[in-house]
């Protein structure tokens, strides 16, 4: 009985913590160079939308959550319907400065009608 | 004597050393990490014709509403820069990008300063020349007249920081003009910002 009694306000603290553990949002198109980035950038969402010229567009939302400002380079990768990536000079490293403890966002359009798909790569600034 | 051999062979080599320390290095011009530089290079105009192209594609200027290809006419881009440049190391890019889009075709048969390429003119000259085979000449009203005109500038300022720092602007200006009304359908500016010693010149 006093097991039991010792047992309850650990299993109370271990289902807290589960629950301070909140999920992250993945996304297979998203892809962090730095292995340390992923722990202060946090994407909260990627929407694409093909616009009125049939160009397909994508938005990546992500957020610093650190204590500094960061100076990050993406680059977006369009891939065609059989996955073959599509020759742009918008394929290229492009910076971005975020503050600390800001949202920022990525907004891109496909070059051509041609672009079903794509990748982004984010890294420290070099 | 001695010391005369002595002095020489250590000359010969320091001079093997030094060259060996003056390298050439190919550039990897997708993800360069070398120095920037106060005047413009590739990298800049690589960044000024992406960012036109995006933001042109992205306000659906080059749409044509009932689905075709734009033609387009390369109009004049003016240097006003303390640099020599060839404007065609931005405009090419762009013209690249638009024809990829599937958008817009360009004509070389009209420009601000003649044809770019005159053969199309000179390819007509055949006509009534018994040499030629005359089914293969160009026919008469095939040629098709361009639609939108591109025209811009490109803008140098230097700013004096301190005696030992300056600043150099560059200013990317791009019009996208339909040429049936004279209207531009899209503007575009790309500013590149440089600071470093005065002693760089952007010249």
């Amino acid at each position: 009985m006093k097991r039991i009694s010792t047992l309850a306000p650990l299993a109370i603290v271990l289902l807290f913590l589960a629950g301070c553990v909140t999920q992250r949002y993945m996304d297979p198109r998203v892809q962090f160079i730095d292995t340390t980035l992923p722990r202060d950038i946090i994407v909260t969402s990627v929407n694409t939308r093909i616009n009125d010229g049939g160009l397909l567009e994508m938005q990546l939302s992500a957020r610093n959550d650190s204590y500094y400002d960061k100076n990050l380079e993406y680059r977006i990768e369009w891939l065609d319907n059989n996955g073959f990536e599509i020759k742009t000079i918008t394929t290229k490293w492009n910076r971005v400065f975020v503050n600390r403890h800001s949202d920022f966002r990525v907004i891109q359009v496909g070059p051509s009608e041609a672009a079903a798909d794509f990748r982004i790569q984010i890294r420290y600034a070099r | 004597m001695k010391r005369k051999a002595s002095l020489f062979l250590s000359a010969v080599i320091a001079i093997f050393v030094l060259s060996g320390c003056t390298t050439t290095e190919n550039i990897n011009t997708q993800d360069d990490r070398g120095q920037a530089v106060m005047g413009l290079d590739y990298r800049d105009f690589q960044n000024a014709a992406a960012e036109a192209v995006s933001d042109m594609l992205m306000s659906g200027a080059v749409d044509k509403p009932d689905g075709s290809r734009y033609v387009l006419a390369i109009s004049r881009v003016v240097n006003d820069t303390m640099q020599r440049i060839d404007t065609d190391q931005l405009i090419k890019k762009i013209r690249v990008e638009l024809l990829r889009s599937g958008k817009v075709v360009v004509t070389t048969a009209v420009g601000a300063d003649g044809p770019e390429d005159a053969m199309s003119r000179q390819a007509r000259e055949l006509r009534e020349d018994d040499e030629f085979n005359q089914g293969t000449v160009a026919k008469k009203g095939q040629m098709i007249a361009p639609e939108l005109s591109l025209s811009g500038k490109i803008i140098q300022r230097n700013v004096r920081i301190n005696s030992s720092k300056q600043q150099v602007e560059y200013y990317f200006q791009l019009t996208l003009t339909d040429i049936n009304t004279g209207l531009a359908f899209w503007e575009g500016e790309t500013v590149i910002g440089k600071r470093g010693s005065n002693r760089s010149v952007s010249w």
